[in-house]
């Protein structure tokens, strides 16, 4: 049953039970995150509170980072603005309201002075601030014990209010990261477009510390977290199993406030693990191969990848009449491994499909003996090839022949399009999987970006690497921009996700959106095909389904 | 700005509202007031408006993935419509604890309703999410949540008069309507369960 006290008066909180003591060597902390991020008491129950419209709400959903954010900074949904509730702030007066700064029309805080323990043991139990205003409905009224209460507080007066490491009273550090597969273009692509971006970035705000150092309060407010920013890049060498260690030690060296971009087409995990484990925000990589872990929260990332254009495959395959018995061909290396397993995965979940999962010995020609024997002992009408052009060339007679096979599926994450050795009766039955708005489309997405490259001396050789940087450090400036001097890691990441649906700019992907915890921005991918239109529609636009898997 | 052509009452703010309607009743266009019959419970935090909207002819889809037309989903009644999306930290927890608890009250009441949640999140609410959601808050036959074209969700908010661009910038709206003949009854702002059934009574007793 719900355990309310609405009614109690002021809660005497004094000295705590010895809660350390009690569960061994978990301290109040953490029993108080606990509590603050899944609604979960120190007895393992669910945290209870009473709803706005009278509703009761329990665990999770009421837990303080639902609404409050894991940075207890608060967020804003529609006109309403949900209180920054971190312990210095609440503890400090505030002299303007929230509609002063953002205009009338918005919900907020008024101003109020410092809180103390215990009129904010009445605002979380009764939802009274301290000069006896009603809080927003939103604010559930708590049902907790006095000592959970205060183990809530101490918790809120812990939350982060230093600097994050790579903050200097003058610099704001970051740092690009290569893995070694990177080639050189893309290094190029990404070091000219960053470099070219942060340098006008610093040029434009330079004057900003002047307006808020001499500016009324608000200018203050608004430019008093000036600082310049400096880009490191970082290369990785050597096996994945190396690059921790590496990025340890560039950390140690030089600590940044976020990665940004970066390029990886290997594998990403032990850059995403090394943010993870640092609480460091890493800001759209280019890589087909995200990490992955089970507290994901750091780490943002442009799409899943070569996981979105399988699963994609399976979604459109699933409504294909003709699709049922499916052979999958990669290399045998981690990408392949994962556009496979995800395809599997994917096919089978819905339907117990047939699928065959055919691997090559990475580097080496596929065995074309192996496969023509496959072929003609095993049904297969759908053939989804996770290769690259080299290998795919020597198959185009094979794939022609065999009168099963219906539909040839490739990835745009290893051919741009068909390959030139492809015949008109092959190009007629190829499909390509696509997370990238059509080449022909492209250059109207991108303009923002072409322009902004013209005009800054800053175009290269590769535009898909350098539209996704130009993204990545543009949405990094402007949501530390945004997050005036409250620069704490797990707000930056709170601040893009509703930023991400108002973008101005998409790189090379159709559309980004984000909310609260989501990790991936483009959810979709494009089926295109077939690649070769009969030829009485020889003019035709190629055509494509988005599928949003 | 916003013009939400709509009336906006302050929670708890009986005087502020009864300045609001009595003066300038801010933002309400001379063509809503045409069509709207204003209803304000001075008691709570939500306002009540009647509306006829003009539907697009777009396909949503539900949570095992089918194709499923807009008007098919509207054409009987009674219904009670939202807009939610899974992610949604502050507003959507609890107009979907209210559906679930309006929901039993339902059941426990003998009170026919058909219940329709549509994500404003499509890309993110695929049917999966949406199914794994529904059961989070118990849904049975008669609530059924939808997702759909990114473009044909925004239509359908657009018609209602509730798109606000950014997901992440949605009000709490509630709509019901007896029958594929009558007006809309729009809710606006936190209306309890309780507060829902007893407008879906009004409405029975018209």
């Amino acid at each position: 049953m719900l355990r309310l006290a609405f009614a109690s008066t002021l809660l005497l909180l004094t000295s705590l039970p010895g809660y350390a003591a009690e569960h061994g060597t978990v301290t109040d902390l953490e029993i108080g995150q606990r509590i603050y991020r899944d609604g979960i008491l120190p007895d393992g129950q669910p945290v209870q509170a009473l709803g706005a419209g009278g509703s009761i709400l329990s665990g999770k959903a009421v837990a303080c980072m639902t609404c409050h954010r894991r940075s207890g900074f608060g967020s804003a949904e529609g006109r309403r603005q949900v209180p920054a509730i971190t312990g210095k702030i609440l503890y400090e007066q505030r002299t303007h309201a929230y509609r002063e700064i953002q205009g009338g029309r918005h919900r907020g805080e008024g101003a109020r002075p410092a809180y103390t323990d215990s009129s904010l043991a009445q605002a979380i139990t009764q939802g009274i601030d301290n000069v006896g205003r009603r809080l927003d409905p939103l604010m559930p009224r708590f049902s907790f014990t006095d000592s959970e209460l205060a183990l809530v507080i101490k918790y809120l007066k812990n939350l982060e209010t230093l600097h994050a490491p790579g903050i200097t009273d003058t610099q704001i550090h970051l740092a690009t990261v290569f893995t070694p597969d990177t080639s050189d273009d893309q290094k190029i692509a990404v070091r000219t477009t960053l470099t070219a971006l942060f340098r006008q970035i610093n040029a434009e705000s330079r004057h900003e510390d002047r307006r808020a150092k001499y500016g009324p309060w608000s200018e203050h407010w608004d430019y008093g977290s000036y600082r310049h920013f400096e880009v490191h890049f970082w290369e990785l060498s050597g096996p994945s199993s190396q690059w921790g260690e590496q990025l340890n030690k560039y950390y140690a060296q030089q600590p940044v406030y976020a990665l940004v971009n970066g390029i990886g087409t290997e594998t990403w995990q032990p850059v995403h693990d090394f943010c993870e484990t640092n609480q460091i925000p890493c800001l759209f990589p280019s890589t087909e191969l995200p990490g992955k872990s089970a507290d994901h929260f750091y780490s943002l990332y442009f799409s899943t990848g070569v996981e979105l254009e399988a699963r994609a495959a399976a979604q459109y395959l699933a409504k294909q009449t003709t699709a049922e018995h499916v052979l999958q061909l990669s290399r045998n290396d981690a990408k392949g491994y994962r556009a496979v397993t995800s395809f599997t995965h994917a096919w089978q979940t819905a339907v117990p499909h047939t699928v065959i999962e055919h691997r090559l010995t990475t580097n080496v020609n596929l065995d074309l003996e192996a496969l023509t024997q496959l072929l003609t002992t095993r049904h297969v009408d759908t053939i989804i090839a996770w290769l690259p052009e080299e290998d795919l060339s020597p198959l185009v007679t094979l794939l022609d022949t065999t009168p099963s096979v219906q539909r040839l599926m490739l990835s745009n994450s290893y051919v741009k399009t068909t390959p030139n050795a492809f015949t008109p009766s092959l190009g007629a039955k190829t499909y390509l999987l696509s997370q990238f708005i059509p080449e022909s489309k492209r250059a109207k997405h991108l303009v923002r970006y072409l322009s902004w490259a013209k005009t800054n001396h800053a175009e290269t050789n590769n535009t898909l690497a350098s539209a996704n940087a130009f993204y990545a450090g543009m949405m990094t400036v402007n949501a530390t921009r945004n997050l005036r001097a409250n620069l704490v890691r797990e707000h930056l990441i709170e601040e893009l996700e509703p930023m991400m649906d108002n973008g101005l700019y998409f790189s090379v992907y159709p559309n980004f959106t984000l909310g609260p915890n989501q990790k991936f921005a483009s959810k979709g991918c494009f089926v295109i095909g077939p690649m070769y239109p009969p030829s009485n529609e020889k003019n035709a636009v190629l055509k494509t389904e988005w599928i949003v898997p | 700005m916003y013009n939400l052509g709509l009336l906006r009452i302050p929670v708890a703010a009986a005087s502020v509202f009864a300045v609001l309607l009595s003066t300038s009743p801010h933002g309400v266009s001379a063509e809503d007031h045409s069509h709207h019959q204003q209803m304000i419970d001075k008691n709570s935090g939500y306002s009540v408006t009647k509306a006829n909207y003009p539907l697009p002819k777009v396909k949503l889809i539900n949570t095992e993935g089918e194709s499923v037309s807009l008007d098919s989903i509207v054409s009987d009644g009674p219904l009670l419509l939202n807009f939610i999306f899974t992610t949604c930290t502050a507003i959507c927890p609890i107009m979907t604890a209210t559906f679930m608890e309006v929901q039993d009250a339902a059941s426990k009441q003998s009170i026919t309703l058909k219940q329709v949640s549509i994500s404003i999140d499509p890309e993110q609410d695929t049917p999966a999410v949406l199914q794994g959601y529904a059961k989070k808050f118990h849904a049975r036959d008669d609530w059924r949540f939808y997702t759909g074209d990114k473009t044909d969700i925004i239509k359908i908010q657009k018609a209602f008069k509730t798109y606000r661009g950014n997901k992440m910038n949605h009000t709490p709206l509630t709509l019901i309507r007896m029958s594929s003949t009558a007006q809309w009854v729009r809710i606006e702002g936190f209306a309890s369960a309780t507060d829902v059934i007893d407008e879906y009574r009004k409405l029975m007793t018209e």
